[in-house]
């Protein structure tokens, strides 16, 4: 099913088709076997305590380490749900009425903030459309960024499909790579997906020589290059 | 630690050495979700059906078949023909192809890691990357900029240029039933 995203181009504005692109070999289905047949993964209780406070008196009475009621149990995904605990608690129970929290540590893993846990909204679709913002020479964005992901635009009518290669054609002429930016100042990244992550977008366009179009959005989170203190030990 | 990683372009051998993998949390740090009650953090659990709570590290992943652990060499089938495990890239000589820098478009990168060397010019190649022994080297392409160079390793994609009618299959869109002939007028 097609994502639907809203754009803006040259002052006139149309929801588009996003389909994610189908990989260039196929996917390798490995699977392992002995003589008893196929070996498969499963989840299972351990029956060790990891946490367990225990010292040498208690080691020696008894296995305080070992809770052996439940060793070797199967755990089925479909009768089991996550639950949250005081790990203090000598008899720990669900707790229910818990604040989701996200930490944010630094590139150097030191704690910056601490704030309710972020869930982004998908923005492809809004009442604002998403824009066109700076233009970068194609070979210089393609060499600066890890993509992440590649989705294909795609029309919808006649009318989209004139909106659509004109804008590729605009693109490859130029030989350029527009930065696209949601919200009402364009500006902010996409979200692609309810409780997605958020991406940098680029928009990438070719026209061949029978006049057909490939825009394609090119999704990135990172730069490619060198973490600060490689720099630094490298100097 | 860098390693040495030897590549070939044509009858050219090149030597690479590449440096640990760069993640965003590297860059740019991250956040850590976390459930916390009065300040105090809480731990993860699983709740079984019985109403019995376990820590998440008393349960552990096993590999087993219908007899329980696996005693003899197990075999990998990959599509029903026996697999043949490949070296680690760190062990043999990787062929290098070069590419036109549009490739990257239609590539979904899932690592990167940075290289160290000379011998090659600034472009794209590409070749495939084996940490370990496996039975399936991923695809990689190298980037050569003229001042770093990195392994890039991920998923080559498949586009198409579109036309005024699109071909909806290539992008694998599900298909779509037949409506039935017949009217059903039973809507309870």
């Amino acid at each position: 099913m097609p994502i639907t995203l809203h754009l803006e181009y040259q002052g006139k504005s149309a929801r588009v088709d996003l389909h994610g692109l189908p990989p260039e070999k196929p996917k390798v289905l490995a699977r392992n076997f002995t003589s008893a047949g196929e070996v498969s993964t499963s989840r299972l209780v351990t029956g060790a305590r990891k946490n367990a406070a225990v010292d040498f008196a208690a080691l020696v009475a008894g296995d305080p380490e070992l809770d052996l009621a439940l060793a070797g149990t199967p755990i089925d995904a479909d009768s089991v749900t996550p639950a949250w605990f005081d790990p203090a608690d000598p008899a720990p129970k669900p707790i229910g009425d818990f604040a989701d929290v996200d930490i944010v540590y630094d590139a150097s893993d030191q704690e910056k903030v601490r704030r309710p846990h972020l869930v982004r909204h998908s923005n492809l679709n809004e009442l604002h459309p998403v824009k066109l913002g700076k233009r970068l020479p194609a070979v210089e964005a393609l060499t600066q960024f890890a993509f992440k992901q590649t989705l294909q635009l795609a029309h919808v009518d006649g009318l989209t499909h004139e909106f659509l290669q004109t804008l590729a054609r605009d693109l490859a002429q130029k030989s350029e790579v527009a930065v696209l930016g949601a919200g009402p100042k364009g500006n902010q990244p996409l979200v692609i997906r309810e409780a997605g992550t958020a991406y940098r977008a680029f928009l990438h366009g070719e026209v061949d020589h029978e006049g057909r179009y490939r825009l394609l959005l090119l999704l990135s989170d990172q730069e490619l290059k060198l973490p600060e203190r490689s720099t630094a030990e490298i100097e | 630690m860098a390693k040495p990683l030897q590549f070939r372009l044509g009858d050219t051998a090149i030597c690479f050495e590449i440096g640990a993998k760069v993640d965003k949390k590297a860059l740019y740090g991250y956040a850590k979700r976390i459930a916390e009650k009065d300040g105090k953090p809480l731990s993860r659990g699983i709740l079984l059906a019985d109403g019995r709570l376990l820590p998440t590290n008393a349960v552990s992943t096993l590999k087993a078949d219908p007899d329980g652990s696996p005693v003899e060499e197990v075999r990998t089938l990959i599509d029903d023909q026996p697999a043949e495990l490949k070296p680690s890239s760190f062990d043999v000589e990787s062929p290098l192809e070069a590419v036109s820098m549009s490739e990257l478009a239609t590539f979904q990168v899932t690592d990167v890691y940075p290289l160290t060397g000379s011998g090659l010019g600034p472009g794209l190649y590409r070749t495939t990357f084996n940490y370990r022994k496996s039975h399936s080297p991923k695809d990689a392409l190298l980037l050569v900029r003229s001042d770093q160079a990195f392994l890039l390793t991920g998923i080559g994609k498949r586009s198409t240029f579109l036309s005024l009618s699109v071909a909806y299959d290539f992008f694998d869109a599900e298909g779509e039933s037949d409506d039935a002939d017949d009217l059903d007028f039973s809507m309870v």
